[in-house]
């Protein structure tokens, strides 16, 4: 009788089994394919955009990006832009900080709508600040290069009224700035200014305050 | 004659237990319908940003400034939607072309080659996650930012059919196999769960559903009509694959059409836009009377036996009850007490309870 119910009972439970394996086979079937490998969480967090610095000249306020790992110098009156506020930042969200704005103090009041380039063409100093990662490419662009006279690697692009590689009226004068924090990471900054030397030339100064740590 | 004594059941009450459960899995498992949220199809996705993310759209496929003039022609189709420093993901199976730090318009941009050979270019990013190598539809492969000439963060997405940028521009809607040549984008809101303006059955875009869909405001927050009948899809039960929410279906003879699912705002929620072939117009089921129609009858969805609306919802006179009427029957809603009633050819055939 004994072994009669073990068997009769191994009949059901066996089916059970395979329903539960078919079941859990099918149900992950049905699933849409994980996004794969790890993705930055939405960081809200955000670091101030301008601080007094002992080590920058007078009347220059100070910014440190802790995840790119530099700091930097900048005038007064010029900021950091999301291009959507009227006047310069007063903090900027973490997960922007690979990728920034700094606009000369006549960008200001920024009018929402208008786009960096027509700014630039219209008189404003925007300054790029862009993790440059291993790996990257500058395809039809100019590659910076080191010159004798600088200890940045720097370049200059002009771009015509599209926005692409050409003879125009849009300048940007590229730096490339080792970043020792970020391993075999650089810090790509991209100066677009009218053509006049007093811009350029602040816009240098502000380019050679820049320390990574 | 034995007593139960005698003759014990071979199956204790937990074993039953656990034998009912294991079948509903294996049945739940098999039959289960497609995830509403499904933004996948034949290995793509639609957009680019996280499924079931509200993301607005700044500019349209061919709307200025992705115009002659004023970008080059690989842009001329684009979108801009309004991600800000969020994760991007490739719509596409291919391989990284070019990832490129630009100090031009486009900023840094990546450019993938589709395993059908054009290319998928993402601009305005502020890292990259992959810089070379295949990657699969879904990965993530970089962050939106704000580099380039840009109004703000955002990030630029455009299909083109060389590498260069003065390449031809391609439509954004085959990414995903869904559709017809063209998907009009007609609201700055759009949801990523791969709903979209409906089409008829040859394929072609519904004027009409268009101008109810701006009627209604496009779209606002995710989902479809997930919530409502069980991940609901006008043609599931016919075997039609791939019929989410937009597709053209012809249950049976004589009924051929498209819907469009959408969550429009906090008060006008979970309703739905129905065209059939043919009418001059296009018609809305709301939420009491959608759910109702949600449900099967012998076998069937509802669009089986019912067909096609006819008419929008009207009030019934001193009654307190919405009467929507169909190819081949009506559905009522009760104001009150939210029971809907499904008549199919004058005859009760069905009653459920939904609220509007």
């Amino acid at each position: 009788m004994t072994r009669t119910r073990s068997a009769r009972r191994a009949a059901v439970v066996l089916p059970l089994a395979l329903s539960l394996v078919v079941g859990l086979f099918a149900l992950g079937a049905w699933s849409e394919p994980a996004e794969t490998a790890s993705s930055p969480e939405r960081d809200t967090s955000v670091v101030p955009a301008a601080s007094a610095e002992a080590s920058c000249p007078q009347a220059w306020l100070g910014f440190n990006n802790p995840v790119l790992r530099y700091s930097l110098c900048y005038p007064t009156g010029w900021g950091f832009t999301d291009f959507l506020a009227p006047g310069p930042l007063t903090s900027v969200l973490t997960r922007s900080l690979s990728n920034l704005h700094l606009l000369s103090a006549n960008a200001f009041p920024w009018t929402a709508g208008k786009s960096s380039f027509d700014a630039v063409a219209g008189g404003v100093t925007d300054i790029e600040l862009t993790l440059l990662q291993p790996g990257v490419s500058f395809e039809a662009e100019c590659l910076p290069a080191r010159t004798d006279s600088s200890t940045f690697l720097s370049c200059e692009q002009s771009y015509d009224s599209l926005g692409l590689p050409g003879e125009g009226a849009i300048q940007g004068l590229k730096i490339v700035v080792p970043l020792v924090g970020v391993k075999g990471s650089s810090l790509l900054v991209i100066v677009r200014t009218p053509s006049t030397q007093g811009e350029v030339d602040l816009a240098w100064e502000l380019v050679r305050s820049i320390r990574p740590y | 004659m034995g007593t139960r004594a005698q003759h014990p059941s071979v199956l204790s009450n937990r074993t039953r237990a656990m034998l009912v459960i294991a079948f509903t899995m294996c049945v739940v498992g098999v039959a289960r319908p497609a995830d509403a949220h499904n933004s996948w199809t034949g290995g793509y996705r639609k957009f680019p940003w996280k499924a079931g993310t509200s993301i607005g759209l700044s500019t349209l496929p061919g709307q200025c400034p992705h115009c002659s003039g004023r970008e080059s022609s690989s842009a001329w189709k684009a979108i801009d939607a309004l991600m800000y420093y969020d994760t991007v993901y490739s719509v596409s199976p291919g391989t990284v072309d070019a990832a490129v730090a630009s100090g031009g318009g486009a900023g840094m941009y990546m450019r993938v080659k589709d395993s059908d050979g054009t290319y998928i270019t993402y601009e305005h990013l502020s890292e990259f996650l992959v810089t070379s190598g295949s990657v699969v539809a879904g990965q993530p492969i970089a962050v939106s930012g704000a580099s380039g000439n840009v109004t703000g963060a955002h990030l630029h997405f455009q299909r083109q059919n060389g590498t260069s940028f003065s390449s031809t521009a391609l439509d954004l809607t085959p990414l995903s196999g869904h559709g017809g040549s063209s998907d009009s984008l007609t609201s700055t809101e759009y949801v990523s769960d791969n709903a979209g303006i409906g089409y008829s059955s040859a394929g072609n875009v519904s004027t009409t559903m268009q101008t109810l869909y701006k009627s209604l405001g496009g779209y606002s927050g995710g989902g479809v009509t997930a919530d409502i009948g069980d991940s609901w899809t006008p043609c599931e039960n016919e075997g039609i694959v791939s019929t989410a929410f937009r597709y053209a279906c012809s249950p049976r003879s004589g009924i051929a059409g498209s819907i469009q699912t959408l969550v429009s705002g906090s008060t006008n929620r979970q309703r739905a836009m129905l065209h059939r072939s043919g009418a001059s117009s296009s018609y809305v089921l709301h939420r009491g009377i959608l759910g109702a129609y949600t449900r099967t009858y012998d076998g069937h969805d509802w669009v089986y036996w019912l067909g096609y609306p006819v008419s929008a919802r009207y009030l019934l006179p001193n009654r307190g009850v919405y009467q929507q009427d169909f190819q081949h029957g009506s559905i009522t809603y009760a104001t009150g007490s939210c029971v809907t009633t499904v008549y199919l050819s004058g005859v009760n055939k069905q009653q459920t309870s939904y609220c509007d």
